[in-house]
């Protein structure tokens, strides 16, 4: 039986001989991608909608209408405790794109210095000679490498700059290419 | 790895497809994008008792139905599908509304019977 692998959007536009299809499915998830997420979320703990309307404190049917929601038609306030009852919060970012995206990168480093501090005061909880403890030492050296690599190949195509060596080795002009030969760098060094 | 899931057109009544397309174009959409839903379930989970979504219901025989969501004064609308886990595919059988359940469930069937009788000779 001869068969083959296709998107969803090409087979409803294959089947329908209307390609006005393809983008009717494509814009439908889109409309749906958070409420989705929702649910793989409640999937991947093995929870059944009435398992989870249980939790919530609410009725089965109103996790299912939940569940079969657009993300407009989302209640902020369900999302909460839909999260909460799979032992989950969430963290809302606002962006304004029609700030200067100088404030916007700042607010995204402020965000993750937050994790980081996070993570140190639980590494600090653990104490120095575990194991996890050793990981998240390791992590922060990961963080702080991408961050410099990523750092380093967007000021390199600032124009009118000297591009930044991380490792002294002769630097590509190509922004990604060197990130191609650090990343191999760093797999080795296994920082 | 496990293998992954596939779609399949090759059962699919067409002349369905075309006729409720015109008729309501927004439900249809809303079941394909559910199958992609239902497809990475499965690929996610490996099974189809693996996981409860309320969009996609057994008929019974490997027959499922997957129905529309996000569609505001919405026909209530079944794209039916068997789901062969012998070669992992999702097969498209066809598509219709309440109404007409009863004899898409039966005419899905007959189509899957048909298919496993021929697999298995």
């Amino acid at each position: 039986m001869s068969k083959k692998s296709m998107t969803t959007a090409t087979l409803a536009a294959s089947l329908t001989g209307n390609p006005e299809a393809a983008k009717r499915v494509a814009r439908h998830q889109a409309e749906t991608r958070f409420v989705r997420t929702l649910i793989d979320m409640r999937v991947a703990r093995k929870l059944s909608q009435r398992e989870l309307a249980k939790n919530m404190s609410v009725s089965p049917s109103k996790v299912c209408r939940l569940e079969a929601s657009r993300d407009e038609d989302l209640n902020l306030g369900d999302v909460f405790l839909y999260l909460k009852a799979l032992g989950m919060t969430m963290s809302v970012i606002f962006d304004d794109p029609t700030l200067p995206a100088a404030d916007r990168i700042k607010h995204h480093v402020f965000a993750v210095h937050d994790q980081l501090e996070q993570l140190q005061k639980l590494a600090c909880q653990i104490g120095g000679e575990d194991a996890i403890s050793d990981k998240i030492k390791q992590f922060y050296g990961e963080v702080l490498f991408n961050f410099v690599l990523r750092l380093g190949d967007s000021y390199a195509k600032l124009p009118s700059v000297t591009p930044i060596r991380l490792d002294g080795a002769d630097v590509p002009s190509k922004g990604s290419a060197h990130r191609k030969n650090a990343d191999k760098h760093f797999s080795a060094a296994n920082v | 790895m496990a293998e992954m899931w596939k779609i399949s057109e090759i059962l699919a009544e067409k002349n369905r497809f075309k006729a409720f397309d015109k008729k309501h174009p927004r439900e249809l959409a809303a079941c394909f994008s559910n199958l992609g839903h239902v497809v990475e379930l499965l690929n996610r989970c490996g099974d189809v008792g693996a996981f409860q979504v309320a969009f996609f219901r057994s008929e019974g025989e490997n027959v499922y139905r997957i129905g529309q969501t996000g569609v505001q004064h919405a026909v209530e609308t079944r794209l039916y599908v068997y789901v062969s886990v012998v070669d992992h595919t999702v097969y498209v059988l066809t598509i219709g509304d309440k109404t007409q359940q009863a004899d898409d469930i039966c005419r899905c069937k007959e189509a899957v019977r048909k298919v496993e009788k021929r697999r298995n000779q």
